[in-house]
């Protein structure tokens, strides 16, 4: 290769994938075949909604996040080491090296600007290191389809690329794998966090050995901090206080609360970080391998019916979560994990127990048979990076919905129906109020326009908690909005928007009955009771109360 | 006995609620199950509760 060669083209194979990763790093064979992120991104380049057909590799490329931990750590290796990467870019279009070329010199060729952009995958960047090769990689996830009940990425977002002058963009969230100097597995989960949290909340975005850096500041480790052997959940939260946001941090201890924290935040656009112990899926039980972290890109829906939150007969929308896509460091990006609901027998500290748990694209060899272990995830911590005018956790919401829910399934009662089963189901999501707003326009015409008026004007925070309510598998019911800066013991119920007539007329109807203790006890206790009580269908208030107006 | 209701409060339903609520037995069996929920929503926050032990465990893989 000479050395004015800025690029090299491909067709791509399993072969010339490897031939690429092992020339453009200091790796061997041996240690890329050894590689899950090898066997999981080919996997991936060959599945049919992606099916990658051209690499090129844009040589001596400047990766910001590789030179700020070169800059600190590598530099000052006594071995010389190569500073500048290289960067695969993929695309779903057969061309050759010639065609580029062609296209770059200005002449006739058989590639456009268009037809590389419609194509184009996204890109790794290859590090110039013995094992750790991967570096910044932003490709493209899986599709979603028309379908509510479907895979859903809400926290992507559309990375600029510019090669050679071609501008090409690619819709994903990055991911890289840990090099177990300026971070292991806890950094780069933090690292693909803030690549979300980054754009939504406006701060900028540290590299890895910023962010180890920051999280041992002010919580140091035993040992020396770099090389890094890890972070614990304290030293992540730090991680993310140094950036400016709040850390909520969440013990998922039921499936379904897991379900409800990953799906409320995630819709909100708010990347969770997820810990974990890593247990083999034996029946005697085992010993956790350790522990590790990852970051939640994404999740789907199952349009099954599914049981209630926790049996209690509450239907909530999360419960449907059947998987989440995770940025694992040791896998690939958007690696999927299954919420099957398979209890794992675990040991630890000599105590026998069973516990929920997650499928892992983890294997390994079993010390003593050498037969092939599947890892299982436990005991799963969430970590979700907040905007600190974010304030009311998400528990605090559902508490008052499930408890709303209980006293209307609790009416139903009377008319016989002893199953305690609400035909409600309920939406439990963070919006930001624009978001919200401009998916409450897009139904004009559907609603009431004096309704639609009120609610568009009215006054609300940056960021809302929205449970929607539907009936009969998806016709709107009403929906709750809830302040999220407020103070958790207080009122913090923004408005009820009804959709329902029969709805509006009954409820009120009925709270009017005063002579009934049951209805007035809880009508003292219930924001929402109490706003139906004191407000009329648009949101105007017709009789006196102590509840906020904003 | 009809398992589900197609909405949870109607016009219809609203006279046969509030009499059942005014019958000893009613309001017995809706004041147990609004009781049966409080108990179980006091546990919500158990997810706010963490072992130090977890807190402190590096994450090294």
């Amino acid at each position: 290769m000479s050395e004015a060669k800025s690029f090299e083209v491909c067709e791509y194979t399993e072969e010339s994938f490897k031939e690429l990763l092992i020339s453009k790093s200091d790796s061997s064979s041996a240690i890329i075949e050894s590689k899950q992120h090898y066997e999981y991104l080919n996997r991936y380049l060959k599945s049919s909604s992606v099916q990658g057909k051209t690499i090129v590799a844009e040589l001596r490329y400047v990766d910001h996040d590789f030179l700020e931990d070169y800059s600190y750590y590598y530099v000052k290796c006594f071995r010389d080491l190569e500073r500048k990467c290289c960067r695969l870019h993929f695309f779903q279009t057969s061309f050759v090296e010639e065609d580029l070329v062609d296209f770059l010199s200005g002449k006739p060729s058989q590639i456009t600007k268009e037809s590389l952009n419609d194509s184009y995958i996204g890109f790794i960047v290859i590090k110039p290191l013995p094992k750790t090769v991967f570096g910044r990689t932003c490709l493209m996830h899986y599709g979603e389809k028309a379908s509510e009940y479907t895979r859903h990425f809400p926290i992507t977002r559309k990375y600029p690329v510019n090669l050679f002058g071609i501008e090409l963009s690619v819709q994903t969230l990055a991911f890289q794998e840990q090099d177990r100097v300026a971070a292991a597995c806890a950094t780069s989960a933090l690292w693909s966090v803030f690549q979300g949290t980054g754009k939504l909340f406006q701060h900028a975005i540290p590299s890895p050995i910023e962010i180890t850096k920051s999280a041992t500041k002010h919580v140091p480790i035993e040992s020396r901090v770099i090389p890094s052997v890890g972070l614990n959940a304290h030293q992540m939260a730090q991680a993310i206080r140094e950036i400016g946001l709040e850390p909520l941090t969440v013990n998922a201890i039921t499936e379904d609360l897991f379900k409800a924290h990953v799906y409320g935040y995630m819709k909100g656009k708010i990347p969770l970080l997820m810990g974990f112990s890593l247990y083999g899926d034996s029946k005697e039980g085992s010993e956790p391998r350790g522990k590790h972290a990852v970051a939640i890109g994404g999740y789907s829906l199952t349009e099954k019916n599914v049981p209630s939150y926790n049996g209690t007969g509450f239907l909530l929308k999360a419960c449907r979560v059947d998987r989440i896509f995770v940025h694992d460091d040791q896998i690939g990006p958007f690696a999927k994990m299954k919420i099957d609901g398979k209890p794992v027998a675990t040991i630890k500290n000599g105590k026998n127990s069973n516990k929920y748990s997650l499928s892992t694209s983890w294997k390994w060899a079993d010390n003593v048979t050498g037969e092939l272990v599947e890892g299982r995830a436990v005991d799963p911590l969430l970590l979700a990076p907040l905007y600190n005018k974010i304030r009311v956790p998400y528990i605090t919401i559902h508490t008052r919905v499930f408890h709303f829910n209980e006293f209307l399934s609790g009416m139903n009662l009377g008319q016989g129906d002893t199953s305690s089963t609400s035909e409600i189901e309920w939406d439990i999501y963070l919006s930001s109020v624009n978001d919200f707003k401009k998916a409450f326009l897009e139904k004009s015409g559907a609603i009431d326009s004096n309704l639609m008026l009120h609610v568009l004007t009215k006054r609300m925070p940056k960021y809302v908690w929205v449970c929607n309510a539907t009936i009969n598998c998806g016709e709107p019911y009403l929906d709750l909005l809830f302040d999220t800066t407020g103070i958790e013991q207080g009122n913090l119920l923004l408005r009820v928007v009804e959709y329902d007539d029969e709805f509006s007329e009954s409820i009120r109807n009925l709270l009017g009955y005063k002579d009934i203790a049951e209805i007035q006890s809880h009508l003292n206790n219930c924001d929402i009771l109490k706003w139906l009580n004191t407000h009329n269908r648009l949101g105007v208030r017709i009789k006196e109360g102590k509840t906020a107006e904003m | 006995m009809k398992k589900h209701l197609e909405k949870p409060i109607t016009k219809k339903s609203i006279e046969a609620t509030v009499d059942w609520l005014r019958t000893e037995a009613g309001a017995r069996q809706f004041r147990e199950k609004m009781e049966r929920s409080s108990k179980y929503t006091a546990q919500m926050s158990d997810c706010m509760v963490f072992e130090k032990e977890a807190l402190l465990e590096p994450v090294t893989l």
